[in-house]
């Protein structure tokens, strides 16, 4: 075959999943703009006039900004405790080349997480934390923790051995090694972890939904509170939507390069 | 006072043993050099010096202190990496700066220390480069600089020429040699080039499977080595080794080709009972002579020009040998030569796994 019709295929190929992967993200935001008739009008309507009631009908009728404020503290939170966690046991497994502790936090995020809410949920009600913020940033790590440790390996297995014993010779202790050494010289990896774990715990319903209450519930629990038993409010939940999705898309836009790199670094290597 | 003493020291990985029980003296203010083929254990021992690997049996001493149980940062200990091992993400200041910062000097302590040393390097213009920015050249100065600036009991070195072109390679090796005599540090420096280990050391080990093969000089190690081994791995090019046939008090060649044995050679035969026996000469100690007086006249195959001498290959007791020439005799390939063995400085070793020599003993 020749490579015309290799490039051809390639773009198709681009196109199809662009389309499965944008046509999404385009109903979603086009209906967020929608008149609340016109979001379940069939046929759709691909031309409408566009409005702001669903996010007016957002912002006056939910504490918007204080379900932000909550992910924003459970992400961050989850995110920085996965990273003090996930970086030094990276550097650990990388350095020792002992893989099995990395399987094993793997091998409990494949798990599904309803197996951890129950002892989880009896574990912070005796300890009252349930509906804190504590509770859900620890309960986030076990997202947040495997992917630093995960997306990080292959980084730290980069830096040459030398380098670390090089730092050992001139007096580094292993703490000190990781810290002025190693990490600076993962510093695109951790860029690429800190993006990953954000967003995974971002959008992460089901810990949220279970341990949060009214005051710390987060956005993408409370955009639960949109579909009702009988008539669920399609354009202010599209609407909610759309703002949840914003600011991971607008960090992944940022740091596309380096997430691209990061994550090639991960296929490659990992 | 940094001698550095291995007593008994043994290294396994699993279930290998990969260095068995290692005794050696390396003085205080002495160059030595471990040499040895690619996996014979010199890096291995230059690792456990400087505590990168853990003992598996025995003690090792730096000056008085049995540092077994010490880890890198505490034996006071600087290593040139064969990679450099400079911090990336680092200026060249910066990596220089790095250590004494841990030990806890004082700025203006440092800063004269660096200054000193990069002066001393001829790396001032670069310090504030990173090592990226650097050539090899500069990375293998800063590579020492870096170890220098801490003045450590001692400085190892790990193979840190061969990342280096062959121009550059002498150059830095001269460097070395004239570091190591101004500074008056104990150095132990890993190489598997004998060229190096020749210029470079005051002492030469030679380890082949992690154990001694021989302990001396350069000129000791060259001019007497201990066994076949030594011989044939010391010397560029190699040392021609034939195996022989005692006959009487001569030695006959593979081809049919009798050697006269002379009263060195002949005493050397006398101390074994042993038939076969392995002839060594290198190839300088070969020469052009008149026909009456060869041992051998050979077919040259082979002319290698280097300026200096010319290396002629030909077929001997049906080995390849090379004889290292004047290039005033101009000798061209197809060429018949009679040449004569300098029995002063010819070897004879024994035939078996050891290789002993017999002719280092008997003398000149």
């Amino acid at each position: 075959m020749n490579e015309v019709w290799i490039r051809r295929i390639n773009g198709l190929q681009l196109f199809i999943v662009g389309i499965i992967i944008l046509i999404p993200i385009y109903w979603m935001v086009g209906s967020s703009f929608k008149p609340p008739a016109d979001v379940t009008a069939y046929p759709p309507k691909f031309i409408f006039e566009p409005t702001l009631a669903n996010y007016h009908d957002l912002f006056s009728t939910t504490p918007f900004f204080r379900y932000l404020l909550n992910s924003i503290i459970v992400a961050g939170g989850s995110t920085l405790l996965g990273l003090a966690l996930g970086m030094p046991a990276a550097f650990v497994v990388s350095w020792s080349r002992v893989n099995w502790p990395a399987v094993l936090v793997l091998a409990a995020r494949m798990a599904p997480g309803m197996i951890f809410l129950l002892p989880w949920y009896m574990m912070f009600r005796e300890v009252g934390l349930i509906g804190s913020h504590i509770s859900m940033v620890l309960a986030y790590s076990v997202i947040t923790l495997p992917i630093a440790i995960w997306v990080l390996l292959p980084f730290f297995d980069q830096v040459p051995r030398s380098i670390l014993e090089a730092a050992q010779v001139d007096g580094c202790n292993t703490l000190r090694v990781l810290w002025r050494v190693a990490i600076p010289m993962v510093m695109p990896g951790i860029v690429v972890t800190t993006i990953l774990c954000f967003v995974f715990s971002w959008n992460y319903f089901l810990f949220a939904l279970i341990l949060s209450n009214g005051e710390t519930k987060t956005l993408i629990a409370a955009s639960f509170n949109f579909i009702g038993e009988g008539a669920t409010n399609w354009g202010t939940l599209m609407a909610a939507a759309t703002m949840i999705a914003l600011p991971p898309l607008v960090l992944a836009g940022l740091m596309q390069r380096w997430l691209v790199s990061g994550l090639v670094v991960g296929a490659v290597k990992g | 006072m940094s001698s550095i003493t291995f007593e008994k020291v043994e290294k396994n990985f699993g279930e290998i043993n990969v260095i068995p029980p290692f005794d050696l003296e390396i003085f205080d203010e002495e160059l030595v050099v471990f040499v040895g083929p690619s996996g014979c254990g010199k890096s291995t021992l230059l690792r456990i010096i400087c505590g990168l690997e853990t003992i598996s049996a025995g003690d090792l001493y730096i000056g008085d202190r049995r540092v077994n149980d010490l880890s890198p940062s505490q034996r006071d200990i600087a290593m040139v990496f064969q990679d450099y091992a400079l911090y990336p993400h680092m200026t060249v200041r910066q990596n220089m700066t790095f250590a004494l910062e841990i030990q806890g000097l004082g700025q203006k302590e440092i800063n004269a220390r660096v200054d000193r040393v990069a002066n001393q390097l001829q790396i001032v213009p670069y310090l504030g480069r990173r090592p990226r920015a650097l050539s090899g050249g500069q990375r293998q100065r800063v590579a020492m600089g870096r170890a220098m600036v801490r003045e450590p009991r001692a400085f190892l070195f790990d193979e840190p020429l061969s990342n280096l072109d062959a121009k550059l390679r002498v150059d830095v090796r001269t460097e070395i040699k004239a570091l190591s005599q101004s500074l008056r540090t104990t150095m132990v420096f890993v190489t598997h080039d004998q060229v190096e280990a020749m210029t470079l050391s005051d002492r030469i080990v030679v380890l082949n499977e992690g154990i001694i093969q021989q302990v001396g000089t350069p000129e000791e190690v060259y001019d007497t080595p201990a066994n076949a081994f030594v011989a044939g791995f010391m010397g560029s090019p190699s040392m021609n080794m034939f195996g022989v046939r005692r006959e009487g008090d001569d030695l006959r060649l593979q081809d049919g080709t009798t050697i006269a044995s002379d009263g060195r050679i002949a005493r050397a035969v006398a101390t074994t009972g042993a038939t076969d026996l392995i002839l060594g000469v290198r190839p300088e100690h070969l020469s052009v002579c008149s026909s009456e007086d060869a041992d051998v006249a050979v077919d040259i195959l082979v002319v290698e020009p280097l300026g200096s001498d010319t290396l002629c290959s030909f077929e001997l007791g049906n080995k390849r040998c090379i004889a290292r020439m004047d290039p005033e005799l101009r000798p061209k390939t197809g060429d018949r030569l009679p040449l004569r063995i300098n029995r002063k400085r010819a070897h004879l070793f024994e035939a078996n796994d050891a290789g002993r020599c017999l002719t280092s003993s008997t003398g000149g």
